[in-house]
């Protein structure tokens, strides 16, 4: 064994042996994950647990709708998905191409276009702020406080609900 | 003559689940529903005024602990010391300070009479029973009532002014 390799085992059984004199910790399954975005110029979050995919870049064909937020389908493992512009489900101004496309966790498939990503944090359950929206056709439940600011977030499913009434047909709801 | 490290056989008779330790030249036996945990001993303050079988203080996930060495307790000598054994006491957790630890046996545990009666003072509270491992004597050990008031009181202070690592 060199050296190098003892004094790092030597470390380890040191840094083991300590841990019996720090406090137990106990696993942290009250922390929340979220996505920090930007939509329509504006910040949000989305829960994490909503969603099932991130893509950035990805290709979307525009369909002739009469639905403004839907931007086109795009296709995920073998799958084509609508694709909503988030910033307009929330009542933004379509501005600028968004960038980036989550996928919406449960059924049926559907996306949602935002401009950017800004972090992905994990936050304790105190710092979110649970709510229902103003609204039953709201989007935003509840509020999250992160160092660079309070941001409302997004309910994904409440959204796909919206996104689906904008098109004229409703679904059930499989939430996974 | 057992060995340290020795693979001990099960009891054939149904028994205690118990963690087997040698402490100086005796094996023995803490029920494991006693038992926190087992570590390399962890720094440990001695402690002024206390019995000799009182180590001092250790602290034990955050908490100030008393250390009590069992082969000091129960055979008045001392020995080398390889592990300490957390076990849960009436007043908080108890490290045990004890030789090599052989495993977790069942041990048979039968009343505290014949050679257990031999003990006195603190080692008396602390042997339930006395067994046998192959033709060695086992000491079956109980909840750890030896810690003096005064030693709880020092943890306890230790504990409200930050302790010392």
């Amino acid at each position: 064994m060199t050296d190098q390799i003892q004094s790092r085992v030597e470390q380890l059984r040191a840094d083991f042996d300590h841990s019996f004199s720090v406090p137990a910790r106990t696993l942290d399954d009250e922390g929340i994950e979220l996505l920090a975005i930007g939509a329509g110029g504006r910040a949000y979050a989305l829960r994490l647990s909503q969603t099932s995919g991130l893509y950035p870049d990805r290709p979307v064909t525009p369909l002739p709708t009469t639905v403004p937020a839907l931007r086109g389908l795009a296709g995920f493992a073998g799958v084509v998905v609508p694709v909503y512009d988030l910033a307009a489900l929330l009542g933004h101004p379509i501005a600028d191409e968004p960038r980036w496309l989550v996928l919406a966790a449960g059924a049926p498939p559907l996306a949602l276009a935002f401009h950017q990503l800004d972090h992905h944090v994990r936050v304790p359950a105190p710092d979110v702020v649970d709510g229902s929206g103003a609204g039953t056709r709201s989007c935003l439940h509840g509020m999250v406080r992160l160092p660079d600011g309070d941001r409302p977030i997004v309910d994904v499913p409440a959204t796909r609900a919206l996104a689906h009434r904008m098109a004229g047909h409703e679904h059930p709801e499989v939430t996974s | 003559m057992g060995q340290h490290g020795q693979t001990l056989a099960p009891a054939l008779d149904a028994g205690v689940l118990a963690l087997v330790f040698r402490a100086g030249p005796l094996y023995c036996a803490l029920p494991l529903d006693e038992v926190v945990e087992t570590m390399r001993p962890l720094p440990t303050r001695p402690l002024a005024g206390t019995p000799p079988y009182v180590r001092g203080l250790t602290i034990l996930r955050g908490e100030p602990s008393p250390v009590i060495d069992v082969t000091r307790l129960l055979t008045g000598t001392t020995s080398e010391i390889d592990r300490y054994v957390a076990v849960r006491a009436g007043r908080g957790p108890v490290a045990c300070a004890t030789g090599p630890v052989l495993g977790v046996r069942l041990v048979e545990a039968t009343p505290p009479d014949g050679p257990s009666t031999l003990f006195t003072g603190a080692s008396r509270s602390l042997v339930a029973a006395v067994g046998t491992v192959g033709t060695e004597p086992l000491l079956v050990l109980r909840s750890i009532r030896t810690v003096p008031d005064e030693v709880w009181e020092l943890a306890a202070r230790d504990a409200v002014t930050g302790g010392a690592a």
